[in-house]
């Protein structure tokens, strides 16, 4: 058995006793307890792990021969395949969030056909990896006992069926709520912000609406525990009821500021072409690595990396965007391209226990190379964030940059400034290449044919502590 | 509207107390009572509707599989 140092518990680990993860030179790894043993064993031998695998709606791992953290209670050690990028439901378009609750559903149903279920329905067990939803969660598998109830419907209700249905008849950035919420939408707040015409939809009246009316009744209650039970056939035809309802769930696109961004532009089609050839030459100089593309609209730009075979996370603040985004992605089965949503002047914090449980976006970095392309007048002059603030952030998020420069004389910012005071004397293309040289060490520089603007290829200087 | 959802939401509670019977759990994971119970109800009535699907869907599949069988064998010959 090997023996591997410095082993660190992965921190939104820690809630089934089943197992844990844990990282360890760079790589992660589940410890499966002894406690878990039956279930793993049937995981595994019933064909059931095959099957998921084998339609990638599983993470694949294998065993190894290594000892874990708590060996005392240790049955195996697994190292499932890594995952390029964690991320969360609140960074999730509405479809993305759609698609991982039917891939736990797709994943429940095929359990059952094994004689197993999931005990648990979080969202969190699920993460897109080569642009498809998968369950990381090898220990959420137990076996099926005749006569029991699902004990996670309460999750999948909380954790998919209220913020689909929230988004799609309430407001698409509803999903936000999972920073708040941990464990899903509050059942009780779903009823109250869903119009009253989805009392006429008898499954969310059923799942939501009475759902949590019979929450609020029983809160506290003790039951009566009698040997009535539900029979496999209510099993599944909850979980069919389920599915089907948030199959059916599909949002009405409503126009947003930057849903036709690039048939908005002050661009001629030969700057944009311009701007693709310098972007794809700096991307080559920089050099392999994950990319972050910061500001990506629709992802034009990120599939410069992506086509790349760089794995690139497509950040946008529009959900219509990354919802237009992941659309593409899944047409035309891109593997390499990540579309989330992100307010970068508010980016996702560490949430959960200790702010540990979900990373913060800082924390899910560096990438090798970001993308800040039309973006940084955003910043400066919608936002009032000093260009040594903006360079201070983007140096703690990638070690290259690639950077457009958008003078005040562009029309674009002129239209920022049309409706406010000129606050910004220092908004100049000197004083940006001051502020980001305290940072970056400018590689590159060139302008962009037929318009006003400056790319910049940086590399982040080696901070001397 | 508001008439409609207290007479829904009555039904629904009613309902509840009707099919009080739960059983034992398995898992880490709290179910919570309110919804352990409204569970058992949903899922009964749809379990209905689920063996309803099952039972057209086999009769559909039946009569779909018929005609093409008859063309099948009338080719073979």
């Amino acid at each position: 058995m090997n023996k591997i140092k410095n082993s660190i518990n992965e921190p939104g680990s820690f809630r089934d006793p089943s197992g844990f993860l844990f990282y360890r030179d760079s790589h992660i790894y589940r410890q499966i307890n002894i406690i878990y043993k039956e279930d793993y064993n049937m995981l595994m031998d019933s064909g059931l792990y095959r099957a998921l695998t084998d339609s990638s709606l599983l993470i694949t791992h294998e065993e190894v021969d290594v000892s874990g953290p708590g060996p005392g209670k240790a049955y195996k050690i697994i190292r499932p395949e890594a995952i390029p990028f964690i991320s969360y439901p609140y960074e999730w378009c509405f479809e993305q969030l759609k698609d991982a609750a039917l891939t736990t559903f797709k994943i429940q149903k095929t359990a059952m056909d094994f004689g197993m279920t999931l005990k648990d329905s979080s969202v969190y067990n699920i993460q897109f990896l080569r642009g498809r939803p998968v369950f990381i969660d090898t220990l959420s598998f137990e076996k099926y006992h005749e006569g029991s109830p699902w004990v996670a419907y309460r999750q999948s209700c909380q954790h998919f069926l209220a913020p689909l249905a929230l988004m799609c008849y309430s407001d698409i950035r509803l999903n936000q709520l999972f920073r708040i919420y941990m464990d899903g939408i509050p059942l009780d707040l779903a009823s109250i912000l869903l119009p009253s015409s989805t009392n006429f939809n008898p499954s969310l009246l059923s799942h939501i609406h009475l759902h949590a009316k019979g929450q609020k009744h029983y809160a506290g209650k003790t039951i009566n525990m009698k040997s009535h039970k539900m029979s496999r056939m209510s099993f599944m035809g909850l979980i069919d009821n389920l599915e089907s309802t948030i199959a059916r769930l599909n949002h009405r696109t409503k126009a947003t500021e930057w849903g036709d961004y690039y048939e908005d532009t002050n661009y001629p089609p030969e700057a944009i072409e311009h701007k693709k050839e310098i972007v794809a030459s700096f991307l080559d100089s920089a050099g392999p690595g994950i990319v972050w593309d910061l500001g990506a609209n629709d992802g034009s730009f990120s599939r410069i990396a992506s086509s790349r075979s760089l794995y690139t996370i497509s950040f946008d603040i529009d959900p219509i965007a990354v919802g237009k985004n992941y659309f593409q992605s899944k047409k035309n089965g891109e593997e390499n391209i990540l579309p989330l949503f992100l307010d970068l002047t508010n980016p996702s914090p560490g949430i959960g226990w200790k702010n540990d449980e979900r990373s913060s976006l800082l924390k899910r970095g560096p990438a090798e190379t970001a993308f800040a392309l039309a973006l940084i007048h955003h910043l400066a002059i919608s936002n009032n964030l000093p260009l040594i603030k903006i360079a201070d952030f983007f140096s703690l998020v990638c070690n290259n940059l690639i950077i457009e420069f958008v003078p005040k004389d562009d029309s674009q910012v002129q239209r920022l400034l049309s409706t406010r005071e000129d606050i910004f004397p220092d908004y100049t293309r000197a004083a940006f290449e001051e502020d980001f040289g305290k940072y970056f060490k400018i590689e590159n520089i060139e302008k962009i044919k037929g318009s006003r603007r400056t790319m910049y290829l940086m590399k982040k200087r080696v901070r001397i502590i | 509207m508001k008439h409609f959802k207290n007479f829904l939401t009555a039904l629904g509670l009613i309902a509840l107390f009707c099919f009080m019977a739960p059983n034992r759990l398995y898992g880490y994971l709290d179910a919570g009572t309110g919804s352990y119970m409204v569970q058992i109800i949903i899922a009964f009535a749809a379990g209905g509707a689920f063996a309803i699907k099952i039972f057209w869907r086999r009769i559909y599949a039946f009569i779909k599989r018929t005609p093409s069988k008859n063309k099948d064998e009338q080719n073979k010959k």
